[in-house]
């Protein structure tokens, strides 16, 4: 085919997208739609997969009792606990292991805005519990008090929960406690949570002796095998041993793959309604402009060149609906801040983040479904019977 | 005497769908000689635009043999159809001969976008045939803004420039009052006489058949009876 042939269809091409309005917008609008719940589900898997990946420390290391899942099926005994003082590999301070033993209830608390009951996790820890956390920040009051029903408060649903402020007094479990303070976590996924000591919770919730978990500071990531060995060789041990960032990674893994393994399913449910809105905006389109192609071929322009031109046409439309939804997607979806549920812990909040792949592939989505969805159409279009 | 320039040779075409049988033409013997004017006559139905659109390739038969020349036309496959159409007839139907969204000039000069002319010879061989027909005025008007005589003179350029040997006319004038049919006519005529063109015109139109200088009388498919007009 000849530029200048090239050139001439195009040109018709582009008339028809202006003279087709309604044909056009249809095709622009679902493409549009579909590039957008795409964009969405991805940068939300993306957004949340990267919260992920700044959670954790593979310096500090996480004990469960051996077949624990999570922080909720896990036993520890007080003789474990004392055991692991003396287990090598560990960091000291002022000639104290750095070990933080830990019991955390779920408790029912309400929102501030909606008024409606949400779960959060109350965490009762030893002394060094905030130090044993990377990116601890008291941002205010002051820490709680050993013995006392003093709550510190993270700083992702301090201004979410009722009653979370500094000073209050708030009754969980018939007990109350005195909020003292606020924390941040550098923004990671568990700052949603409240901290109080350890004593005082295993007291309030009648768990004398009981303990979940413990953490433990390594001098080096690499002491973590020295301290799984110690675990294993021992018979009284036998814990589950993993480094912070394991153990975080594989609570948050279900939750990734959840929205991405949803993303593509529903966005392929969009496609199918996309399809069938262009296929019929087309349909209609093609079938009004029987007469411009016979007249085409009559004058002897061939099948492929008209049928490149209708593909073109469809194709230039579901594109630019493709990149109004990334624009729109950017605007509306990038950094936005999301709750979503974990598994064993209670809410997590992540910004969501759409990237180069991500639009690449929304992309790609709408330009195939405008393809096919344009092809029969223009087949059964450069097809018809050229007779008068 | 002229050669032939269409010969149609025991033509036979039906349209059949699942229970019945159309028969249009049976064993239809017909010769048209090149350089000819000719009306087509017949009533509603009879089968004259079938037989354009078979002289034209865009439509098949079903036996026969149709040469257009020496070439035999009617078992040219897809490709060397549309090329050979490209080549020799130009279509005049009564109404939409052009692109819309196109201007004037450049629904004529669409058939030499397939040559190997530069595009300001394309632009001088427009304008020729543009002024040859009396359009030089109108030449960026979008067919919407001319009237339906000034559209079917475009299309007529439009086959001139082509330097198409055949032009097949679908009531050319149907849609049109005296005044313009007899400019369309006129354009027709000059098409004919001076550039030699062979024009095979179906109409109704008693004044558009004073312009033919034969006619063909086609009468319940079968029958073809050649009528010999007087020069006008
Ligand atoms: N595609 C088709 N399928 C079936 N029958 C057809 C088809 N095209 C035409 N016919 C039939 O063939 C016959 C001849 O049709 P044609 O259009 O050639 O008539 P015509 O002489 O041009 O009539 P008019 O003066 O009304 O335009 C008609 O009976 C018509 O119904
Ligand atoms: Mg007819």
């Amino acid at each position: 085919m000849s530029p200048a042939i090239l050139s001439r269809l195009i040109y018709i091409t582009l008339g028809n997208i202006f003279k087709r309005r309604w044909v056009s917008g249809t095709i622009v609008l679902a493409s549009t739609l579909v590039v957008i719940v795409l964009v969405g589900f991805l940068s939300m898997s993306e957004g949340f997969r990267q919260a992920l990946n700044n959670t954790g420390s593979e310096n500090i290391a996480m004990l469960m009792s051996g077949q624990a899942q999570n922080e909720m099926n896990s036993q520890l005994t007080r003789e474990q606990i004392e055991l692991l003082q003396s287990a090598p590999g560990v960091k000291k301070l002022d000639g104290n292991t750095l070990l933080s033993s830990e019991l955390s209830v779920i408790v029912g608390v309400r929102t501030r805005a909606e008024n409606i009951k949400r779960n959060i996790t109350l965490r009762g820890m030893t002394k060094y519990g905030p130090v044993l956390r990377e990116g601890f920040k008291l941002t205010s009051g002051r820490m709680f008090s050993p013995g006392l029903n003093e709550i510190l408060v993270g700083e992702k649903i301090a201004g979410e929960v009722k009653g979370l402020d500094v000073g209050n007094t708030l009754r969980l479990s018939g007990s109350d406690w005195t909020v003292v303070g606020t924390f941040s976590l550098a923004g990671n996924l568990f700052e949603s949570e409240v901290w109080a000591d350890l004593s005082s919770v295993q007291s309030a919730y009648n768990r004398h002796n009981q303990y979940q978990s413990a953490r433990i500071a390594l001098i080096d990531k690499d002491a973590l095998f020295d301290l799984t060995l110690y675990s294993a060789e021992d018979i009284r041990l036998d814990l589950a041993v993993q480094s912070e960032k394991q153990y975080f990674s594989k609570q948050t893994e279900g939750m990734v793959n959840l929205v991405s393994y949803l993303a593509w399913p529903l966005a392929i449910l969009l496609s199918i309604g996309t399809f069938t809105g262009i296929y019929n905006a087309m349909q209609i389109s093609i079938d009004s402009r029987r007469r411009e192609f016979v007249i085409l071929r009559q004058l002897g322009f061939s099948r492929w060149g008209i049928f490149i031109s209708v593909l073109f046409e469809s194709l230039l439309c579901s594109v630019v609906g493709a990149g109004v939804g990334i624009g729109i997607a950017l605007l509306v979806f990038d950094g936005f801040i999301a709750t979503t549920m974990g598994s064993s812990f209670d809410s997590v909040s992540y910004s969501l983040s759409v990237n180069g792949s991500i639009a690449l592939q929304a992309f790609l989505l709408s330009a195939i479904v405008g393809f096919l969805a344009v092809c029969i159409p223009a087949h059964r279009g450069v097809n018809q019977r050229l007779a008068l | 005497m002229k050669d032939a320039i269409f010969t149609l040779k025991k033509v036979d075409k039906f349209y059949s769908d699942s229970n019945e049988r159309v028969g249009i033409f049976d064993k239809l013997d017909m010769t048209i000689k090149d350089g000819e004017f000719c009306a087509i006559l017949g009533p509603s139905g009879s089968g004259k635009t079938t037989l354009l659109n078979i002289l034209g390739g865009v439509d098949t038969i079903n036996s026969g043999e149709i040469w257009f020349r020496d070439t035999r036309i009617d078992n040219l496959n897809q490709s060397q159809l549309t090329r050979w159409r490209a080549q020799n007839v130009g279509f005049i139907f009564q109404q939409f001969n052009l692109i819309s969204l196109l201007s004037a000039q450049q629904n004529v000069e669409l058939p030499l976008l397939m040559t190997k002319l530069t595009r300001t010879e394309r632009q001088r061989k427009v304008a020729a045939a543009l002024e040859l027909v009396g359009l030089t005025d109108r030449a960026k008007h979008k067919p919407a803004q001319l009237s339906g005589g000034q559209q079917q003179r475009v299309a007529i350029a439009r086959a001139l420039v082509a330097d198409l040997p055949v032009l097949l006319c679908d009531e050319p004038t149907g849609n049109l009052d005296r005044d313009t049919s007899n400019e369309v006519l006129e354009t027709l005529r000059l098409l004919n006489k001076d550039f030699g063109k062979s024009i095979i015109m179906v109409t109704h139109d008693q004044t558009a058949q004073s312009f033919a200088r034969t006619s063909f009388r086609l009468d319940k498919g079968t029958f073809i009876e050649e009528v010999l007009l007087a020069c006008a």
